[in-house]
């Protein structure tokens, strides 16, 4: 057989150049969708991203070219064609007598055969349309990049917005592209950062208006509050649940001092109302006591007079009955007396309770953590009402530290560890929401900032009307004849927040009442105001509000 | 096998080099009716009068020292003039008197003269290689060529011959009119010297020793599907028909037409010392062995396309589809 091997190489060559063409041709057609995707803002598009498709597409398409099947017997054929060979390759697999005469004749005309010749590395059609492709996605880009084509206002917004979107940037990659970032990020602050990027993109490619940028802030910012806001709950559960374990540890304390059968209530008790309560006591003891002792004595005196016979049969009633009545009141003073003594006792177990809760919460170690707790619980409460964090992440850091500190000390006590454990658990939640610029609720506060939006912004109670949008005043103010003033304004808002208006004057004098009743001219404001909606001057998401306000006049 | 392709060439060229001698030009001619004498077939001349093929023939039968007889072909010859006859001998008894056909090369002049029954002995003949007389089968000798010429131009009082007729000639030969040159060497040579006696170049055992080299060319699968591509392109339906062959065609070419074309594209192939025939061969032997095959229709009678015309079509069609296995 024949050995073909250096044609099969440049065939495979061959077959990879073009197939590369066609892969460039091919990945530059869908660059050049991806861009018109990038431009209606549906996809995003890089510079980068492009080239690396081209050079993928030609890779892809150099490997399947070069390893397409080249079946043995279709390269003899070809090569026969090609190389002028009159058919003596493919003659020369004939089963003949004189087979090899019929060979050493094709071998002698191959080896005159060179493989570039008949396999050339043109410059062909798909060559062509590779550059071409290539070309197309090129432009295709650096028309929707380049502001060459934009009026100098354009331009300027479109950098101011690019800068904004930098420091988006800046800010998402220091925050949440680290490790410990992403491996703590919930799903909810993944969307949240997933949204800011897309913010950052279409800013960088000037696909937003200033006014939707800022509203699209806001909305983010909304997120943002609500995600601090849910893991402050969070936090605060795992407070609670700290709380739990420990009266959980403090119950078991004092029942190893042989105190169980403190009453819960008294041990709650405020110091000073238990001074208080433990001073009533001991004054109704005493009470108590010298009232059994009066009617002791009665009772003795009593007693000594019934026992001389020389008394009446009236008198002697009469002792017995007042005997009778005292000994009642001695059973209910002794029963007094012994609740009394009761509470006393109680209050004095308390007090021991008192001392052994007291000694275990005097540890500093405990004392350090209650500190922590409080201070957790408030920034809790702060946080769950504003939507805003009270600790940078530094803060939650250090007292997280701290807190693995105290378990790793206190970790031979079950019940403390257990706590500790509790309390971290809320630090985690809470470090969610910490930090300016730092979190998502940072995040939200950060591109409301970047965008122009300072502190808590005017949103109205329905949320219409953010201070976005420009406000074009189309005439000129001109005073009229006589005193007049601006006694009407007119003008629409378009979705984008664009505000127009005109100021109509009207002679009216300063201080007089207006020359014609609000409620005459009241159902003609309403036909104009229904009017404007109907031509649809006024925003669709604006309209519900101008109908209510003209209906809460009329009700009027 | 290579020594015998050039033992071929080499006497094919020396008996062309004779003939040249004393034919002037006519070179594709002397070609096709040498290639026909190797491949064992008969030859159809078509050109007209004059053009030397009668010249052709008697100095090809004298270069190789083979019998050669001429058959001027008119309408009330009959086929025993052809073939021959019983005629009562001397010893009084019937004998057969062979007919001109029995020669090694014939031409059969003018053969459109003859009426069909004259054409069809002469045609049985010539399939058969015997004459069959008096209930006795005579064998023609070998190597036997006819060489028949029409002469295109008169047709009146002439029997175009029938399809089935034309089918038995291997190849058609179109003798074209000498070029300016070779006609002032033609009337050089015929009238101021005496003509040079033709030279015995080749045997009859050489002729025979030729045919079996043709045979022995090897013809490969790709080149064997090219030609009978050629052949089924030609018929007016059937999967192969080209869109030609749709539109022009009455009768394409028969089976015998594959066997001329294969047959022929070996005798060029052993012309360029090539022990393989090749799709250039095939393409080579198209019209010589097909264009007397085809039947053409009214619409191509009306457009002006001739045999040859309708027969690049086909190759061209078919070239086409014949394409490099090799996609790049």
């Amino acid at each position: 057989m024949l050995d073909l091997s250096r044609f099969a190489r440049r065939v495979r060559a061959v077959r990879a150049w073009i197939g590369a063409a066609m892969g460039v041709s091919i990945a530059g057609i869908l660059a050049t969708a991806w861009e018109i995707l990038d431009w209606i803002g549906r996809a995003d598009a890089s510079a980068i991203g492009i080239a690396i498709a081209l050079g993928v597409g030609a890779i892809i398409g150099a490997i399947i070219g070069a390893l397409l099947p080249l079946p043995e017997k279709a390269l003899r054929a070809s090569v026969d064609r090609r190389g002028s060979l009159e058919n003596r390759l493919t003659a020369s697999s004939a089963d003949v007598p004189f087979a090899d005469e019929i060979r050493a004749d094709a071998a002698a005309h191959l080896a005159e055969v060179r493989p570039r010749q008949i396999y050339p590395m043109r410059f062909g059609r798909w060559q062509g349309t590779a550059i071409a492709s290539a070309f197309l996605a090129s432009t295709v880009f650096l028309l929707g990049s380049t502001p060459l084509l934009l009026s100098p206002e354009a331009k300027a917004a479109r950098e101011e917005m690019a800068k904004k979107a930098k420091v988006i940037e800046r800010v998402t990659k220091e925050q949440f592209e680290t490790p410990e970032a992403q491996k703590e990020m919930t799903e909810g602050e993944r969307r949240l950062l997933e949204e800011a990027r897309r913010l950052q993109r279409d800013l960088e490619k000037g696909r937003m208006s200033p006014e939707k940028a800022m509203q699209k802030a806001h909305e983010l910012q909304k997120k943002a509050e609500d995600l601090v806001k849910q893991a402050a709950r969070d936090s605060q559960k795992s407070l609670d649940q700290a709380e739990t374990a420990t009266e959980k540890m403090e119950r078991a304390e004092l029942e190893k001092n042989g105190l169980g059968q403190v009453d819960p209530q008294l041990l709650q008790m405020p110091q000073g109302q238990r001074d208080e309560l433990k001073a009533k006591n001991a004054e109704q003891q005493k009470q108590l006591q010298k009232q059994l002792e009066a009617i002791d004595k009665r009772l003795a005196e009593i007693a000594k007079r019934l026992a001389n016979k020389g008394i009446s049969d009236a008198e002697r009633k009469a002792l017995e009955q007042e005997r009778k009545s005292l000994e009642e009141q001695k059973k209910a003073l002794e029963a007094e007396m012994k609740a009394a003594q009761q509470l006393g006792d109680a209050l004095k177990l308390s007090d021991q309770a008192r001392a052994v809760l007291d000694k275990m919460r005097n540890h500093e170690l405990m004392k350090e953590i209650r500190a922590l707790a409080e201070k957790m619980a408030k920034a809790n409460q702060q946080a769950n009402q504003t939507g805003r964090p009270p600790f940078t992440k530094e803060q939650l850091a250090e007292m997280k530290a701290e807190l693995e500190k105290l378990l790793a000390k206190l970790k031979d006590d079950k019940a403390m560890e257990e706590y500790l454990k509790q309390m971290i658990e809320a630090m985690k939640n809470g470090q969610k929401c910490q930090g300016s610029c730092l979190t998502p609720g940072g995040l939200g506060m950060c591109l409301a900032s970047l965008l122009g939006i300072k502190g808590n912004p005017g949103v109205g109670d329905d949320g219409f009307f953010l201070d976005t949008g420009h406000v074009n005043k189309l005439d000129k103010p001109a005073a009229g004849q006589g005193k007049t003033f601006e006694t009407q304004i007119s003008g629409a808002r378009r979705e984008t927040g664009e505000e127009t208006f005109v100021e109509i004057k009207a002679p009216t004098t300063i201080g007089n009442r207006s020359a014609v009743p609000y409620r005459s001219v009241l159902p003609s404001y309403e036909k104009k105001a229904e009017q404007a909606l109907g031509r649809q001057e006024i925003p669709k998401e604006h309209e519900k509000r101008v109908r209510a306000y003209f209906e809460s006049l009329t009700k009027g | 096998m290579q020594a015998e392709a050039n033992w071929f060439r080499e006497t094919f060229e020396s008996v062309r080099r004779e003939v040249a001698q004393s034919v002037v030009g006519q070179t594709d001619v002397v070609e096709g009716v040498l290639a026909g004498l190797a491949a064992n077939g008969h030859v159809l001349l078509e050109g007209m009068p004059g053009l030397g093929k009668t010249l052709l023939v008697r100095t090809l039968s004298e270069a190789l020292h083979l019998g050669f007889s001429r058959i001027q072909f008119t309408p009330d010859m009959m086929p025993a003039d052809v073939t021959g006859t019983q005629v009562l001998g001397e010893n009084r008894a019937f004998e057969y008197r062979p007919g001109p056909i029995f020669a090694n090369i014939v031409l059969a002049d003018e053969i459109n003269r003859a009426t069909p029954k004259t054409q069809s002995a002469m045609l049985e003949a010539m399939q058969e290689r015997a004459v069959t007389a008096g209930g006795k089968r005579h064998l023609l000798p070998e190597p036997f060529l006819v060489m028949a010429t029409q002469n295109p131009v008169e047709q009146e009082g002439t029997y175009p011959l029938p399809e089935a007729q034309l089918d038995r000639f291997f190849l058609k030969l179109i003798v074209p009119y000498p070029t300016k040159a070779e006609l002032a060497e033609v009337v050089l040579r015929t009238t101021s010297r005496e003509a040079t006696p033709t030279q015995r170049v080749a045997t009859e055992a050489d002729v025979l020793r030729m045919r079996t080299i043709v045979r022995s060319v090897v013809v490969d699968d790709d080149v064997m599907n090219f030609a009978l591509g050629l052949v089924v392109g030609t018929h007016p339906d059937g999967p192969g028909a080209t869109a030609i062959a749709k539109r022009y065609s009455r009768y394409g070419a028969s089976p015998r037409g594959a066997q001329s074309i294969v047959t022929l594209a070996k005798v060029y192939a052993l012309l360029v010392k090539r022990q393989n025939a090749s799709k250039g061969d095939v393409l080579r032997a198209l019209k010589p062995t097909l264009r007397h095959r085809v039947l053409l229709n009214f619409e191509a009678e009306a457009d002006g396309i001739t045999a040859d015309t309708f027969l690049d079509g086909v190759a061209d069609q078919v070239g086409k589809e014949d394409r490099d296995p090799v996609r790049i």
